[in-house]
């Protein structure tokens, strides 16, 4: 009974850490929720323009087999031209959704 | 964004993460190429003129541009954008690699023959700095181990680097060592190293591309963490490099006096208390054999014509010190520093290598300060 007590436990890994130690983030809004507001607009503006590019596959997909699978979308490679064309698409939305910001550079600041 | 130049321990996102990993780039390149430099249009053409109508003069301080761009929303707002990227960055590679940590792990074992060595110190007490600050916002920062063998914080900082420069520091994120390598060899064509160390080596990006650039040469790394070393071993030996990793503390290595005939560290005084950054100046001289190079990131204060004040650049070039979790980096001074460490003034060189990519946007770009020992 002992020994099966002091028997160690298999190895466990801990889960990876995904909030930062350290000096507190600094404030940039009136109050730190607005602040995680932004941080989670930002993630979803990420997750958006990653639906537009597995939309993308699709297509080339249906173009080039006229047909979709789970595996042929999991080997897709856009290669350098389709990829240049995602990442110009990915600038002009963001430059869309964070048009806001420009508008201390028109008129009086 | 290029693909990442493949090698074995190179996670392997499935679509969807690849095409996140992708999107978080291009947030890279928007928040450096775009919505970082405004901040300076802004600043001259509407708070500045603004500020000379009210008080006679142009901010004369830091301080005082602070306090005119922390009160538009556009660098609030641009701010909060490059903060929250930087967070997502790590947490969307951090996914890809978590899936595949097993297999990571298993593959980063030593193995038989292998062309270098790896070499762990299971006694090592972690720096207090760097259990302190999760270093540019990176959950776990270089240290955090989840299992035995654990490599996640190399696999993560290769990706996430690679994706921090949206590709444009190399496949193999060897810019920086490759310039280094080349800028050592047009100055000094007849500086033949025997042995060559990288202290903080991290992930080994920057040691594989210094020892293509002098392959005769014995090449050491070493860092404080161990996944990181884990790690950069394995990459390293899948790539057909023999180098030699070791978990060591720069400040107090266990190689013998003059053991060295390059000694470098590269980018990680800014990831250091002034003390520790000294000490390892220090250590660099010690293990330095006569004749040695001394090599680190850095400027010479009296060979660096005296910029017009620029406060506006003061204040935007410690961007990434308040907002990335890059706290210390402050009071170095190399000359100084390297004086203290052993080595005359006259024996000092700089040099700002050609094609570095301007990642952060807003510091110039990267200058090597160097000293021979004599």
């Amino acid at each position: 009974m002992a020994e099966t007590l002091t028997n160690p436990e298999p190895a466990k890994r801990l889960p990876r850490k995904r909030i930062a130690k350290g000096p507190a983030r600094p404030q940039y809004f009136e109050n730190r929720d607005l602040d995680r507001m932004m941080i989670m607009f930002v993630a979803l503006m990420a997750e958006m323009m990653a639906i537009r590019d597995r939309l993308d596959t699709d297509e080339a997909l249906l173009e080039s087999t006229g047909k979709l699978s789970a595996e042929a979308i999991e080997s897709f490679q856009p290669g350098e031209e389709r990829e240049q064309a995602r990442e110009e698409a990915r600038l002009a939305m963001m430059r869309r959704v964070f048009r806001v910001l420009r508008e201390e550079f028109e008129g009086d600041a | 964004m290029k693909p990442q130049g493949q090698h074995g321990m190179l996670p392997r996102p499935n679509h969807d993460e690849a095409v996140r990993e992708s999107c978080v780039a291009s947030m890279r390149r928007y928040f450096t190429t775009e919505l970082v430099g405004e901040n300076r249009k802004l600043y001259q053409q509407k708070l500045a003129p603004k500020f000379k109508a009210e008080h006679g003069r142009l901010p004369e301080t830091a301080a005082e541009v602070r306090h005119l761009m922390e009160d538009t929303y556009y660098y609030r707002a641009s701010s909060i954008i490059g903060r929250a990227t930087q967070e997502l960055l790590w947490d969307t590679v951090g996914e890809t690699i978590e899936r595949q940590l097993d297999d990571l792990i298993e593959k980063a074992r030593p193995k038989d023959g292998a062309l270098g060595t790896l070499t762990l110190d299971p006694d090592m007490k972690m720096p207090k700095y760097i259990e302190d600050v999760d270093i540019h916002v990176m959950p776990g920062n270089f240290h955090t181990e989840l299992c035995e063998g654990d490599v996640l914080a190399g696999a993560l900082y290769d990706r996430g680097a690679y994706i921090f420069a949206y590709g444009s520091r190399g496949q193999y994120n060897e810019q920086l060592g490759t310039l280094i390598a080349g800028m050592l060899k047009s100055q000094f064509p007849d500086f033949k190293p025997r042995r060559i160390l990288e202290i903080g080596c991290s992930m080994g990006t920057s040691t594989v591309a210094l020892k293509d650039g002098f392959p005769d040469a014995e090449m050491y790394g070493i860092d404080v963490s161990a996944p990181m070393v884990r790690y950069a071993h394995a990459r390293a030996e899948s790539l057909g490099r023999a180098i030699h990793f070791s978990q060591q503390d720069g400040a107090h290595t266990k190689f013998p006096d003059g053991y060295f005939d390059l000694v470098l560290s590269i980018l990680v005084n800014h990831e250091q208390p002034l003390n520790v950054v000294q000490a390892q100046f220090k250590e660099s001289y010690r293990i330095l054999a006569p004749g040695g190079i001394m090599l680190t990131d850095g400027k010479l204060k009296s060979r660096t014509a005296v910029a017009e004040a620029d406060p506006f650049q003061e204040f935007m070039g410690q961007w990434f010190n308040r907002n990335n979790n890059e706290p210390f980096g402050k009071g170095i001074d190399i000359e100084r520093d390297f004086m203290a460490a052993g080595f005359a003034l006259e024996d000092m060189f700089s040099d700002v290598p050609e094609g570095d990519t301007y990642l952060k946007g807003h510091v110039s770009a990267h200058s090597y300060v160097g000293a021979f020992k004599r």
